[in-house]
């Protein structure tokens, strides 16, 4: 596809840099869809406590993947740009858990837990993501909150015969292994390499 | 600083018949043949559709071989063939709405949805 393209090294090297910041910060914000109140106040979350990320009772809790589609790909095309592929490893992303995620939310469907929330991502986002040093975070933030209310249709995942598809791979992949091993406290991806200086 | 995406993008016009399997054939062929179903973001545009996408340059062949099955008539394989050769650009240039002399142009009058025209050649 470089090729095709005709990018100079640096070009290419600063465009796969971009793709493989856009898988990180889909994974840190995978779980977005945990945040909403309805989900919070599902697992006892009371207000003026700490959020609550995960919980063993799995079946009395509502959806909390999809809504990483529409938020993620308002989040990553305000930072990279109108590219389709950002939206491609949105999808990924919320599929992180079920093949059924089509992409779909409803209307007014993302009311937060509590206006703190806003505050929680753009401290944990500065932290963790230095490139995004010099954002209005909170403004991004609120923005990608009010696209997500707007509602979603349906998205197509790309096929095996799509360009993207290996993109749409390794993010699925990413986000699914970072959840395993945060979940497990367990490395399971390339365990042998952990501990040595190539942090790759 | 966030790094950039260098990537182009390129964008395809497909004019509306008014006949809407029809319709939707093309467009989901355009769609599918120079992006792929799930790489091309669409806008209807009214009497148009707007199919944008990153330039991948789908395989050629994939696109003969629908060519050959299809089985144009001569004037459409015209649209396709220049001598023995492929004409890629030529197809490229007719969704993209460009004239021979490499300018933008409203072309495709014919196939205005207003008008339900353009379908001629449907007949041979």
């Amino acid at each position: 596809m470089f090729s095709i393209q005709n990018l100079s090294e640096k070009e290419i090297e600063e465009t796969v840099d971009a793709i493989i910041l856009a898988i990180k910060i889909s994974a840190l914000l995978h779980d977005i869809g945990k945040l909403r109140k309805e989900w919070q106040e599902s697992v006892g979350w009371k207000e003026g406590q700490p959020y609550i990320a995960r919980t063993s009772n799995k079946r009395k809790v509502p959806f909390h993947a999809p809504y990483a589609y529409p938020f993620l790909k308002a989040f990553l095309r305000n930072i990279f740009g109108g590219y389709r592929v950002l939206d491609v490893i949105a999808s990924a992303t919320a599929r992180h858990h079920s093949l059924e995620v089509t992409g779909r939310v409803k209307e007014d469907d993302f009311t937060l837990a509590d206006e703190s929330v806003v505050n929680f991502l753009s401290s944990l986002l500065s932290k963790t993501v230095p490139e995004l040093q010099g954002y209005n975070l909170d403004e991004l933030i609120q923005c990608c909150i009010e696209d997500t209310n707007k509602g979603s249709p349906m998205d197509e995942p790309p096929t095996p015969s799509d360009d993207f598809y290996f993109i749409y791979t390794i993010a699925n992949r990413t986000v699914k292994f970072a959840d395993w091993e945060d979940a497990g406290n367990e490395i399971i991806e390339l365990p042998e390499i952990v501990g040595e200086e190539d942090d790759t | 600083m966030i790094p950039k995406i260098h990537l182009k993008k390129s964008t395809y016009k497909v004019y509306k018949t008014g006949l809407p399997f029809y319709d939707s054939a093309r467009l989901i062929g355009v769609a599918h043949l120079f992006f792929g179903t799930a790489s091309a973001e669409l806008e209807d545009k009214g009497a148009y559709w707007e199919v944008k996408g990153i330039v991948v340059r789908r395989d050629e062949e994939q696109i003969e071989w629908v060519i050959e099955r299809i089985r144009p008539t001569q004037r459409e394989r015209g649209l396709f063939q220049r001598g023995e050769r492929f004409a890629w650009k030529e197809l490229h240039e007719y969704f993209a709405g460009i004239d021979r002399s490499g300018r933008k142009a409203e072309l495709k009058a014919e196939y205005d949805v207003a008008l339900q025209i353009g379908t001629e050649d449907m007949t041979h």
